[in-house]
């Protein structure tokens, strides 16, 4: 549904080329995804979908595949 | 490295858009020689303990003022003042953190007055502005944010305005119209009684409105006027409508006539003598609003409120967004008279036989400057915004000016006074010297001044200076931009041989040998 919104917008927020994402990418694979780069996708998430993290969330939303998961649970 | 940033928060986010490097947390232990600004952004931690609280900012005081001694003062520091975005307090009447945060905040100005190269930012507005938005628990705790990371494009136009108004980049003029805009009603259908001003809505937010445009032409905004009515009719009811506030001798121009407003525009800029983008327009007309946007692109034209109630915060916005300056110069604050002397000059001109006559007649007394603590604020200044006549057109700030004065540059500028008044520094220069050849990097006049040939004399009185010192060869560039075509001649006109042309940038050099004559009516003194 979402991925490919949400693949664009990781690509914008870390200022790659969207062809060397996918659905593997997380935090370990991606140099560009420090802690500052992390709140930003935060941000752009939160404004795309209309949606607000609870800190617990955030922490762990650094892989492609739990941001999927988490964006699902807030937009059922 | 622009932008040297001393923090005890999380603040990359917000400066990501700058080429900024940042302290480490709380860390005055650096002060990295490659900054050309230096930034102190503390704000007070989250700290349910007020006590404690107030003793941080009482700290950062002392941390600020071991860290200003380290500062090169030849450099920009920008200091942001502190607004709390957080307290809990014990007892209600308790004014312990208010205190230290308002001492913090007058200790931060009084900074400004004994330290040239240090300015506010006034963060308070930046708060006041985002509401109540700006601080979010979830991103504090996460990432020790104290400011919402939602407000990034937020805070970085922010704080490219605070600059700009440092800078004293800022449009100059206001284009006003008058039926529903400075007063509510149509003066040549409701007849002066029928005018809304004064005392009762929506009177009283007209009337509002005007004081609040005097406030902004006493900092320097040009207050012109264009409206399709009958000239005899508005200046009829200027004398005569008691709540006027706004008087005819605060307003530079104006065009009231039937004639379409772009035109009208185009010919107040050309009798002010600035450009058209430097105008701002406002009428509550959206028709008119949109034919002047069509016509005159450049000219900038904020939607006009459909509420009179709302006209006193519209009025906020388009100042902060157009207008706002940190400090005016002498200068700045007499622009608008000096404005008014000017087309008197025009009128005065027509009378004599030749332009020698006329040039006499003014009695022009011409001081010249050396670069020094009085005149650099204007010459960075000027440097900021002039753009017409201007040979390279440098942007320099304060320091750039000083840094000049101590590499040996000569530094002038050149005030010109006449019959009609006095016009403060209207010219500048910068001249480098290497080896017995002096360069010409910045000359620049400001337009108000034109059409008297001051900056000729201006600059032979200059080279006669050189000549006077044993330098002989001096060269000198043009520079194209979109605004100064029309000195494209200057140099050739003044004697110089173009050596150089490529894509219009053109090179120059003369060989002085004798002194110049200048004639007697540009009277000199130093």
């Amino acid at each position: 549904m979402n991925s490919e919104k949400v693949l664009a917008l990781m690509a914008e927020t870390f200022n790659v080329e969207r062809a060397i994402l996918n659905e593997d990418t997380s935090q370990k694979n991606v140099s560009a995804w420090d802690s500052l780069i992390h709140l930003n996708l935060i941000v752009a998430l939160e404004e795309e979908f209309q949606v607000s993290f609870e800190p617990e969330e955030i922490a762990i939303m650094t892989s492609f595949a739990v941001i999927m998961e988490e964006l699902s649970k807030s937009n059922p | 490295m622009n932008f040297y940033i001393y923090r005890n928060f999380t603040v990359e986010n917000l400066f990501s858009r700058y080429d900024a490097t940042f302290s480490g947390y709380s860390d005055i232990t650096q002060v990295p020689e490659d900054a050309i600004n230096y930034v102190w952004f503390y704000l007070p931690s989250i700290n349910l303990n007020s006590l404690e609280l107030a003793n941080e900012v009482f700290d950062f005081k002392s941390r600020l003022d071991f860290l200003l001694t380290r500062i090169p003062t030849h450099k920009r520091f920008l200091l942001f003042s502190l607004d709390c975005l957080f307290e809990f307090k014990g007892e209600s009447s308790s004014t312990i953190v208010d205190t230290s945060i308002q001492a913090y905040n007058a200790h931060l100005y009084d900074l400004t007055t004994k330290h040239l190269n240090v300015k506010v930012v006034d963060f308070k507005s930046f708060v006041f502005s985002a509401g109540q938005g700006v601080f979010d628990w979830r991103f504090y705790y996460i990432s020790q944010s104290l400011i919402n990371p939602k407000l990034n494009i937020t805070f970085a136009s922010w704080f490219q305005k605070q600059l700009d108004a440092i800078d004293g980049n800022r449009k100059k003029c206001l284009v006003l119209d008058l039926d529903n805009t400075l007063w509510g009603g149509i003066l040549g259908e409701d007849g002066l009684e029928g005018i809304q001003l004064g005392n009762t809505y929506p009177g009283k937010a007209y009337y509002d409105f005007q004081t609040g445009l005097i406030q902004a032409k006493d900092s320097g905004v040009i207050l012109t006027l264009c409206s399709k009515n009958n000239e005899s009719d508005v200046l009829e009811y200027w004398e005569k409508h008691p709540a006027q506030v706004l008087k005819q001798n605060h307003v530079a121009a104006f065009r009231i006539n039937w004639q379409d407003k772009a035109t009208n525009i185009r010919e107040l800029a050309e009798e002010l003598n600035i450009g058209l983008d430097s105008m701002v327009f406002i009428d509550d007309n959206p028709a008119e609003r949109e034919r002047v946007k069509q016509e005159l692109p450049m000219v900038s034209v904020p939607d006009f409120p459909r509420q009179p109630y709302l006209l006193p915060q519209f009025l906020k916005e388009v100042y902060q967004e157009y207008f706002q300056i940190y400090q005016l110069t002498a200068e700045d604050r007499e622009k608008t008279h000096q404005y008014i002397a000017n087309s008197e000059r025009k009128v005065f001109s027509q009378t004599f036989k030749n332009v020698d006559d006329y040039l006499s007649s003014l009695s022009m007394e011409l001081k010249v400057f050396c670069g020094d603590e009085y005149s650099i604020p204007r010459i960075a200044q000027m440097t900021q915004k002039t753009n017409q006549f201007n040979l390279t057109t440098p942007r320099l700030t304060e320091q750039d000016v000083w840094n000049c004065v101590r590499s040996g540059a000569m530094v002038n500028c050149l005030g010109v006074k006449d019959r009609f008044g006095d016009n403060g520094i209207t010219v500048a220069s910068i001249i480098s010297i290497r080896e017995k050849v002096a360069s010409i990097d910045a000359f620049l006049l400001s337009c108000r001044i034109l059409g008297r040939d001051v900056e000729k004399a201006y600059l032979f009185y200059l080279m006669n200076e050189l000549l006077a010192r044993g330098i002989k060869m001096v060269k000198a560039s043009y520079i194209p931009t979109a605004k100064n075509k029309q000195t494209e001649k200057f140099y050739e006109s003044c004697g110089f041989s173009c050596i150089q042309d490529e894509n219009g940038i053109k090179g120059y050099q003369i060989d002085l040998k004798l002194k110049i004559e200048i004639k007697p009516y540009y009277k000199f003194e130093i």
